[in-house]
């Protein structure tokens, strides 16, 4: 597993993720604010449509966060080696939390593109960039993991789309720790 | 001409020729879609490799996919015309204002699933940039896709600031919402001479 996926979900697990960017730091628990009334009406706009949108992710990711262990008894049925088994979970665990928020994620990437589109304050466009590091880089790590997923044989890859117990959100942090 | 100005001459002929037979990351984009071979070219010219790579090619042929709806979304052969805005009994200074607003929405709407899918990868793009990364690109290609989105913020500022019966009537007016072709249904109201 990659460094920014294991900090993503570490930070994820008590729901304090945050970032800096340069001498800002932004944490992801809502509501977030930010001086809006300096900036003109459609910067101002769109700004203030970004910070709901944060907020509604903020509150989507928290819904979607679960518990759920899988137990080394139902990852031992896939027959697989443990470096497959990282990949699988990791996979499966993100492809998991894109569902789970995809509306919520949709709209705040559509609002991110928008602001640094017409965001004319270097502050404002660092503000907005930091949003979308913390929001945005397990996405990233996706496309590195679903790349490795893809590379596994067929066969694994088959009984891990087959196992009704990947199909679902749970927690990869709590489940890997059973392997240590 | 003395030696100096011949100099500058050949030197501003030789600039010209040099940007005409490369073009740049502006013209490519400017020219959509943007071509594999170009695409291939626009990476390693930014040194773009590994998973970076795989996720900007992705982004570029979502741009595509994008450029390619939004035409399809402007060329709609549905035209309005004036008969279907008088029983709105709105003053006919409002028409564009009017159009104009729900052009913007229903275009939204017509891109909606391309765009989507654009944004989502340009951000993922932009996070997985280091801080003092060259955004150049990436600024350029959200540019030529995300700007309408502050055009369109403009147009429902102006269309909230009509009067309340103006709003109302409009945003009843189902025939509004299907998506039209702006420019021609403009032509057709005001009788522009094509």
């Amino acid at each position: 597993m990659n460094r920014q996926l294991f900090i993503s979900i570490l930070f994820g697990l008590v729901f304090a993720q945050q970032a800096n960017a340069e001498s800002m730091s932004v944490d992801l628990t809502p509501p977030i604010e930010y001086p809006v009334e300096q900036l003109a009406p459609v910067q101002k706009a769109l700004l203030s449509e970004l910070l709901n949108s944060v907020t509604q992710l903020g509150d989507r990711k928290a819904a979607c966060e679960n518990a759920r262990v899988i137990t080394p008894k139902q990852l031992h049925s896939l027959n697989i080696t443990p470096q497959q088994r990282g990949i699988v979970l990791s996979y499966f665990y993100i492809h998991q939390k894109r569902e789970c928020e995809a509306e919520e994620y949709g709209e705040f990437a559509r609002l991110v593109a928008a602001n640094l589109a017409v965001q004319k304050q270097s502050d404002v466009l660092r503000f907005v960039n930091a949003l979308n590091t913390v929001s945005s880089s397990v996405y990233f790590d996706y496309v590195e993991t679903e790349l490795e997923f893809n590379q596994l044989p067929e066969s694994v890859r088959n009984k891990a789309y087959q196992a009704e117990f990947l199909q679902h959100p749970f927690s990869l942090m709590h489940t890997l720790e059973q392997f240590e | 001409m003395n030696l100096f100005s011949a100099s500058l001459v050949v030197g501003l002929l030789l600039n010209v020729s040099t940007v005409a037979a490369t073009p740049d990351y502006q013209e490519i984009l400017n020219k959509p879609p943007v071509q594999p071979s170009e695409l291939n070219t626009l990476l390693d010219n930014f040194g773009i490799e590994g998973f970076e790579r795989q996720a900007m090619s992705a982004l570029i042929e979502s741009y595509n996919r994008l450029q390619s709806k939004r035409k399809e979304c402007e060329n709609v052969d549905n035209v309005l015309n004036k008969s279907q805005l008088s029983p709105l009994k709105i003053n006919m200074k409002h028409y564009p204002l009017v159009l104009h607003y729900f052009d913007g929405l229903n275009k939204n709407q017509c891109e909606s699933a391309e765009f989507s899918e654009f944004s989502k990868l340009l951000v993922v793009n932009h996070a997985a940039k280091g801080q003092h990364s060259d955004f150049t690109f990436l600024e350029a290609i959200n540019a030529a896709s995300s700007s309408r989105y502050a055009h369109f913020i403009e147009a429902e500022a102006r269309f909230n600031t009509l009067p309340e019966t103006v709003k109302e009537a409009t945003l009843k007016a189902g025939f509004l919402q299907i998506n039209f072709n702006y420019l021609k249904s403009i032509e057709q109201i005001y009788g522009f001479e094509r």
